[in-house]
């Protein structure tokens, strides 16, 4: 960097629209259109920022930005080079006519075959367009359809607040397909079934946000090079069982994943973190790039209104050879996690979570729901001698997350 | 035009419609964020947008919108919209609440700070972080917010109100040979100069976690647990303050039913209170989204299940008062029902007389992660076990989990202190909408036979 003025724009505008539902029926419809735009001015060997909701233009931003009194940050980072690309996805003709009144048939066919629930909850149909402009040549674009979409539900007359919850996320709205897999499930909402201390195969439906969290804070550069976190140290190293394979999606619109680019104007790959058990890959931005002397990774990550932090877009476990339900056939017994929030996993990689929700599973069939009860396992034994595999696919179909199972130890409330 | 103005001056009865309103904000935000010693955010902005909600048809619509000379244009908008929607359920009328003119901070608020102030600030805490060599990886966060919202609502009801709350968060990570541990310590200011001289509170805080490196961890099972007022803080937010929101019983009468009011749910030293009018705390909301007044409100009153939390549509629904607890997140959202300052009253039992009936266990002090259903659990930071009537020894437990409803009944005493924590950053999540600004706390309690992991 030198004294030369050069600076950088980040719009996101985000169109949507969305259905709330409340005890079982659609009661609001929201419609937003709003587009926020962040500036940053390289000047004298800092960048200055400014952020505005709302439209706007370049003129505002950057005179916003070199306005008196505005603090700088270091700028000692190597500006990515030109390029240009729009990486936009269309919703194929998908109106929003059509989703309310597809979600409006879902529902009712939910409330139909459960009229002893009652279900709350929202949906929300978007198109957020991101887009990059520098005066040193970056103009990129990209834009996708997605859906994201929960019902809560409750047993009437339950004391709690949700009793469980039938999600999708994805570029499209998959309404069978999410609640053809749940059924299953609500029908055992009854029966209890047994289960006692002891050590389970688990059945994870989706990953568990926590172990998701501590990972992406440990590959960072920032935590890695510092020397604290669990994978410092051990790059190139085998440190997982060698059916695990991770990597960082930035890109997969057959998942809604869009990013061609990150928010400094890298463009970027989808990028192996971990590969067959090795750890392959830490995370950079430029600034971090240049100071441990490699490439940035394209995980500059910044928001409209933020600093650039060094993230992952999306970890997501590479799917094994067999479905699912084929792996929980060949198991006498296993624990199937719906609903398990609340836990944490420490600096050693000791993980342990309540499970709100979970059913017990006989040679592939469900039994019953399950008591409030805790899992627990280290990390390093779940993705190692503790592993006992990864499907071939999620849980609602289309989506990035393959399921998968661990031996842990299951401890009854 | 200032919002209040602009806001009042709105004419909503050329509206077609059975009701609607219209909340403008007016946002000022500072983030600052310093990574492992190197200042990598630093960033304010003005925000204002307006949010505008009408009912028509039996059917809610709602739009987000930042241009302000469209509010009347977005208001016939959604009323438009509305035609398509057929029903046969009657509004039931809303009721004039009064104009209300509520700003205190105009004067003196976070926009008035520079910049370069703020950044100065966190920066003189950086040393007192690398002053310890345990420490290898570190952030400091900082954001503060002034906000001013202006209201109306078709039925008369108009207020002007502002927010003010500034915290900062130190994270760190200590790491000895193979052994590591994770800890962090928060500061709120509802103004800038309560932020300063933080110095010695951090570098003692500091010191205090460098014996959780080599802490032993804890055997799983059940214990007598003493909860530091963070840790019953949110126990009382996460356990009983969400089962508390109205809104999940909206079409379940039978839920109705089993939360009826006058039943004994917890021993009787316990009065567990939701309340915005706590001035100095992040949990401060003197008039709702809605345009009700705030209120003290008894959740649980001498352990008799007193009361839950409304906005108009569940107070209307259940016919049950208005308690001042519809929120919305900012103007993007519509108002929900949420809690303010969330807590258990402080009760009669000495520290000292608490810790000796606690011999053996263990005594818990801040929070990583809280959650709760029927169940709940705590991620805690630190624990000790009690020896000879004080927390002595640190120890490493994971999740504090139990039964709400056995928990309420398991306390066995509850300690004279009282503390609300209040924070700027982060906050309740509900729904689509997080983070809110709210505040839990409460004194030091006694449970007992709560499970350990």
């Amino acid at each position: 960097m030198n004294n030369v003025i050069s600076n950088d724009i980040l719009k996101v505008s985000k169109e949507s629209f969305h259905i709330k539902v409340t005890g079982s029926k659609i009661t609001g419809l929201v419609q937003k259109n709003i587009q926020k735009t962040g500036a940053r001015v390289f000047k004298n060997n800092q960048i200055f920022s400014s952020a505005i909701v709302g439209q706007t233009n370049a003129d505002e931003l950057i005179a916003a930005a070199q306005r008196l009194g505005n603090v700088g940050i270091d700028a000692d980072l190597d500006l990515p080079a030109p390029a240009q690309g729009e990486f936009i996805l269309s919703a194929n003709g998908i109106t929003q006519d059509q989703v309310l009144s597809d979600f409006k048939s879902a529902l009712e066919h939910l409330n139909s075959t459960f009229p002893k629930l009652v279900f709350n909850g929202e949906l929300e149909f978007s198109i957020q367009t991101k887009n990059l402009t520098s005066s040193g040549g970056q103009n990129l674009t990209s834009a996708g359809p997605w859906f994201d979409w929960y019902l809560l539900f409750k047993k009437q007359g339950s004391k709690n607040s949700m009793d469980g919850h039938i999600t999708h996320k994805g570029p499209t709205p998959q309404f069978k397909e999410t609640i053809d897999v749940n059924l299953e499930l609500l029908r055992k909402l009854d029966t209890a079934a047994p289960i006692k201390n002891g050590n389970y195969p688990v059945l994870f439906l989706q990953p568990d946000e926590q172990i998701q969290a501590k990972i992406a804070e440990d590959i960072s550069a920032y935590k890695y090079h510092s020397g604290a976190g669990s994978f410092a140290g051990k790059l190139g190293h085998k440190v997982f069982e060698s059916d695990i394979s991770i990597q960082d999606l930035s890109y997969a619109p057959q998942f809604g994943f869009y990013d061609k680019f990150d928010g400094e104007g890298v463009l970027r790959e989808n990028l192996s973190i971990i590969e067959n058990g090795v750890f392959k890959n830490v995370l950079y931005d430029l600034r971090n790039a240049k100071k441990y002397n490699t490439q940035s990774t394209g995980n500059g990550l910044r928001g409209y209104n933020s600093g650039i932090t060094i993230r992952p877009y999306n970890l997501t476990t590479t799917a094994g050879p067999t479905a699912w339900h084929e792996i929980l056939k060949t198991i006498p017994e296993c624990l199937v996690i719906v609903v398990g929030f609340g836990g944490t996993i420490d600096e050693n990689l000791d993980y342990s979570t309540p499970v709100q929700i979970s059913y017990l599973a006989q040679y592939g069939e469900i039994v019953g729901l399950c008591p409030q009860l805790s899992i627990k396992s280290n990390l390093k034994d779940m993705f190692g001698a503790k592993l006992i595999g990864v499907a071939a696919d999620s849980f609602v179909p289309g989506e990035p997350h393959p399921c998968a199972f661990y031996e842990m130890e299951v401890i009854v409330h | 035009m200032n919002i209040k103005d602009r806001v009042f001056n709105l004419d909503l009865s050329i509206i077609d419609c059975d009701y609607c309103d219209v909340r403008v904000e007016d946002v000022f935000e500072a983030t600052i964020r310093i990574n492992n010693g190197d200042l990598t955010t630093c960033l304010d902005q003005k925000t204002v947008g307006a949010f505008l909600r009408l009912k028509k048809n039996g059917m809610w619509l709602y739009s987000s919108i930042t241009d302000l000379s469209q509010i009347e244009n977005g208001l016939k908008d959604l009323a438009q919209k509305a035609k398509v929607f057929k029903s046969t359920e009657t509004e039931i009328p809303r009721k004039n609440n009064g104009v209300h003119e509520l700003v205190k901070h105009k004067e003196n608020n976070y926009s008035k700070i520079s910049l370069a102030d703020k950044r100065d600030l966190v920066q003189s805490y950086v040393k007192i972080v690398n002053a310890v060599p345990q420490i290898k990886s570190s952030v400091i966060m900082y954001k503060d917010m002034y906000k001013i919202k202006a209201f109306k609502n078709s039925v008369g009801t108009a207020f002007e109100y502002d927010f003010n709350s500034g915290s900062f968060i130190v994270l760190f990570d200590l790491t000895e040979g193979e052994n590591n541990f994770s800890d962090y310590q928060r500061f709120h200011g509802v103004q800038f100069e309560n932020l300063k001289n933080k110095e010695a509170e951090m570098a003692a805080y500091i010191q205090e976690s460098i014996p959780f490196l080599t802490a032993p961890t804890i055997e799983p099972g059940k214990y007598q647990v003493v909860m530091n007022p963070q840790i019953t803080g949110v126990f009382t937010h996460e356990s009983f303050g969400h089962n508390s929101e109205a809104d999940f019983m909206l079409g379940d009468p039978l839920a109705v039913q089993q939360w009826r009011l006058g039943q004994a749910v917890a021993v009787p030293q316990v009065s567990l209170i939701d309340s915005g009018l706590h001035a100095d705390s992040s949990g401060h909301c003197p008039i709702d989204d809605e345009g009700e007044i705030s209120q003290k409100t008894y959740l649980i009153k001498e352990g008799i299940l007193n009361g839950r939390l409304h906005n108009i549509e569940t107070s209307n629904e259940m016919n049950e008062p208005t308690t001042g607890n519809g929120r919305a997140m900012n103007f993007e959202f519509e108002p929900i029902v949420r809690m303010t300052a969330t807590y258990i009253e402080n009760g009669t039992t000495p520290l000292d007389e608490l810790y000796k009936k606690a011999e053996g266990g263990l005594y818990f002090q801040g929070y990583n992660y809280g959650s709760g259903m029927s169940t709940f659990t705590i991620a805690p930071v630190r624990a000790f076990r009690i020896k000879n009537g004080k927390a002595s020894e640190p120890v490493r437990a994971t999740v504090i989990s139990g039964s709400v409803f056995e928990t309420l009944m398991n306390i066995q005493a509850v300690g004279n202190d009282f503390d609300l924590n209040s924070s700027a950053i982060g906050g309740c999540g509900k729904m689509t909408q997080m983070p809110l600004p709210v505040a839990m706390g409460g004194p030091t309690i006694l449970v007992k036979d709560m499970q350990v992991s």
